[in-house]
């Protein structure tokens, strides 16, 4: 004990300071997602902070705004489609990076994830160059090609995580039972990583919802994303409908990411 | 023997159908623009005809204009990542230390900015440091200025908006290596006669260098590759490699020179964080093995 005590006071007040450092980094995190949700309550055209009134008026500007209503229909519908087909092709490919053991699959699987490290503009113009000048793609379909190519590698950084840790005598158990292979993935693998599927499912529609750097590339006007619609208006004017419209991008992918956080941890799948 | 081998592998390459999907994925929409944007930036077709050629890339290095880019990029992404250090190492350190539910919260403080789109977190910055802006507006009212101070537009917005969205990707992994030390070595160095300072130096930072290696690799390659931040905070006179590779895509369509303006992105990316990483690889080596 006596070798401490010297220190002692040294130490609470570091740790203090510490704390108190802590709490300024973690203002300083919040604050300007705080002063768009607060600016979108104002009552007045301009954007003002603290905002002037209180009400949802920029809310129902919005929504009953042509180019924003239509582009968040344009988001919803690439987010859902492209998490559908990333998740079943992630999963898959998850299964076998997993289960199979071949050469080089340590080189696949860094392949699989390499979209993570590549740049979104750069990924966006090389993708806005091979498909949609050349005609090759529409707009709207290399929007949802994007955006599968870049949900997949996290629902496999998932699910090799979650398949891992799967115990795999319980299928053999079942096929011992008489099940055969794909029944005994059917009725008891499924079922049991289920929870894990559904979160990546919801991780990689938020990467989808919220992707400008892609998007911004591949929109065209007739599918504009949601973001691509605020990022277009913002470098405009700052109308407090700008302030509505961030907030409501950002109630939708919290309402997801608490799912993905009930079902897979947050943690997890943000990557730590 | 052989046979079952034989059969093994079939059935091996049967399953590996599993694969296929992903593959065609990346093949088609990652490996494939990617390789087509490198050939297109180093071939002139004339005619019909395809001709090697370095015309792009020379265009970019024989240009003061670009090379000043160039440098700014790369200039204000270290600024940024030495700025998020600074900043995420206490944090980390604080987020390791507590336990239970202050630790909840404090993930979640740092996890959610992470969740919420870089063009509501630049927006809000834009609405506080523009000229009408939460800052200006405090300022002015306690007296301290006379007329707005020109803090949008400017490189120290984009150091700001950079640190503020990256931040959480130097505290997690920071964190992630100070979690993984075994407590007995602080008691072990403080038994031993040493002093906060001397735990911090010789044992907590550099038990913690895989995190800050980790953590300072991804914020460099993100600061420099971000588009929305220099975009929308540098004004659209302070140029970035970012916003260069949209102009030349999207508004000047000289499809060439912007994939070469990718390339070169990409490759100087690449190249300063081998030598970041071997630095900082040698410096421990010798830190651990000459005292």
């Amino acid at each position: 004990m006596s070798p401490r005590a010297p220190s002692d006071r040294w130490g609470k007040r570091s740790a203090r300071l510490l704390g108190a450092f802590t709490v300024a980094v973690c203002i300083f995190l919040i604050s300007p997602i705080l002063v768009v949700f607060l600016s979108s309550l104002t009552t007045v055209e301009y954007v003002s902070f603290p905002p002037v009134g209180l009400s949802l008026r920029w809310y129902a500007e919005v929504l009953s705004n042509d180019e924003f209503s239509g582009s968040l229909l344009v988001s919803l519908r690439i987010a859902l489609m492209s998490a559908a087909i990333a998740t079943s092709a992630g999963v898959l490919a998850a299964i076998g990076i997993v289960r199979l053991r071949f050469p080089g699959r340590d080189a696949l699987n860094s392949l699989f994830l390499s979209p993570l490290v590549i740049p979104g503009i750069v990924l966006g113009a090389a993708i806005l160059q091979l498909y949609a000048r050349s005609g090759v793609a529409s707009s709207s379909f290399s929007l949802l090609l994007a955006h599968i190519a870049i949900g997949m590698p996290y629902v496999i950084r998932l699910m090799v995580g979650s398949l891992t840790g799967f115990d795999q005598r319980l299928e053999l158990a079942a096929q011992n039972l008489g099940a055969s292979p794909v029944t005994a993935f059917r009725r008891i693998t499924l079922p049991i990583l289920f929870p894990s599927i559904a979160g990546a499912a919801a991780f990689s529609f938020i990467i989808s919802f919220e992707d400008v750097n892609l998007s911004l590339f591949l929109a065209s006007p007739q599918a504009t994303t949601f973001p691509v619609r605020i990022f277009t208006y913002m470098s405009q004017e700052s109308s407090p409908i700008v302030s509505a419209a961030g907030s409501l991008l950002v109630l939708i992918v919290l309402i997801v990411a608490i799912v993905v956080d009930r079902l897979v941890g947050l943690a997890r799948a943000v990557g730590k | 023997m052989i046979a079952a081998t034989a059969g093994r592998g079939a059935r091996n390459l049967s399953r590996g159908v599993v694969l296929l999907p992903a593959v065609i994925v990346i093949v088609g929409v990652v490996l494939a623009p990617l390789f087509a944007l490198f050939i297109g930036s180093i071939i002139d077709t004339q005619g019909d005809q395809g001709v090697l050629t370095s015309r792009n890339y020379v265009r970019f290095f024989s240009d003061p204009f670009f090379l000043g880019v160039l440098w700014r990029t790369y200039r204000v992404a270290a600024i940024a990542t030495l700025i998020c250090l600074v900043i995420g190492w206490p944090v980390a350190y604080q987020l390791s230390r507590t336990a239970g539910r202050a630790r909840l919260y404090l993930t979640l403080v740092v996890l959610v900015p992470l969740l919420i789109s870089v063009v509501v977190r630049v927006f809000g910055w834009v609405v506080i440091l523009g000229p009408q802006g939460l800052l200006n507006n405090t300022l002015e009212a306690l007296g301290l200025i006379d007329a707005p101070l020109p803090l949008l537009f400017s490189e120290t917005a984009v150091i700001i908006g950079s640190v503020h969205t990256f931040l959480p990707l130097m505290i997690l992994p920071i964190a992630a290596a100070l979690d993984n030390i075994d407590p007995s070595l602080l008691r072990a160095a403080r038994n031993l006669g040493a002093g906060p300072r001397q735990v911090f130096l010789r044992v907590l930072f550099p038990l913690s260098m895989p995190g800050v290696v980790a953590g300072s690799v991804i914020t460099f390659g993100l600061c420099a590759s971000a588009y929305v931040i220099p975009a929308l905070l540098g004004g659209s006179r302070l140029k970035f490699m970012s916003t260069l590779i949209f102009q030349y895509n999207i508004v000047v369509l000289d499809w060439t020179f912007g994939g070469a303006l990718s390339v070169i992105l990409v490759a100087i990316t690449v190249a300063l964080v081998a030598i970041y990483s071997r630095l900082v690889e040698r410096l421990l080596f010798r830190g651990v093995f000459q005292r």
